[in-house]
């Protein structure tokens, strides 16, 4: 039986609800750099223990409490590991996406709790795009507001790359849905 | 000695069931082709911190 790894690699972007006839245009996640931070603060977290230990490591050993000392890294390694990885997941999973006849904004807030919102590119009446300090301008990220028609939240993309080019993407995607509502 | 191998068994559970959770996230809710790698790197990564504490723990049970 052939059996390739393509979904590694390839993806047509299926996610549960998708309708027959949708496509998906815009997938996003939150600017990669809101995760460098995390990854580096985990880093020392992991880096701080091990180079103490290799550092008294001669002291460690004289009070015999060298073999204790790497159990105990390792262990604590262990919880980093799983902790890092938590966090990657929550940021993996925290997305948006926009249709060819929705957006559809996933929250992960933790495990076993995810909040799925969509809105009809029809209801769609407003963008704003914000961008507010000096990271945000260099790296050219920030939050996309969606305002629709009677909704008493609006829609929000949190930190998102490129933002201007989001707004002029959805916006392109709500005249054709609009134009083709009419006809 | 033997308190501290069943502590160290059951830890090992919980750093495998919290892996568990957190690849079957990953894999059923993930969208696009970034979580499956992810993933696959979690799992690798796991099975190698959990093969240390188990080599040491192998190590003690077998020491004379």
């Amino acid at each position: 039986m052939a059996f390739n790894f393509s979904f590694f690699t390839q993806s047509k972007y299926t996610f549960e609800g998708k309708r027959d006839d949708e496509d998906v245009e815009i997938f996003l996640y939150s600017h990669w750099i809101t995760m460098v931070i995390k990854t580096l603060s985990y880093f020392i977290m992991t880096a701080v223990p091990i180079i103490a230990v290799i550092f008294y490591n001669n002291e460690l050993t004289e009070r015999n409490l060298l073999g204790g000392a790497i159990l105990f890294l390792i262990a604590y390694c262990m919880i980093i590991w799983s902790m890092y990885f938590y966090e990657v997941m929550i940021y993996l999973l925290d997305t948006w996406i926009v249709t060819n006849q929705r957006i559809i904004d996933i929250i992960q807030k933790g495990f076993f709790y995810r909040t799925v919102s969509e809105l009809d590119l029809t209801k769609v009446q407003d963008i704003s795009v914000r961008t507010s300090g000096l990271i945000q301008t260099i790296f050219d990220f920030g939050d996309v507001e969606i305002q629709s028609a009677g909704a008493l939240n609006k829609f929000k993309f949190s930190q998102v790359a490129r933002p201007q080019i989001v707004k002029d993407r959805i916006m392109k995607l709500v005249l054709e849905s609009k134009k083709h509502e009419a006809l | 000695m033997q308190l501290l191998i069943l502590v160290a068994v059951v830890l090992l559970i919980v750093f495998w069931i919290h892996t568990f959770v957190i690849l079957y996230h990953l894999i059923r809710f993930g969208v696009g082709p970034i979580p499956k790698q992810v993933s696959l790197i979690f799992f690798i990564g796991s099975f190698i911190l959990f093969m240390f504490p188990v080599l040491a723990i192998l190590s003690i049970i077998f020491t004379p």
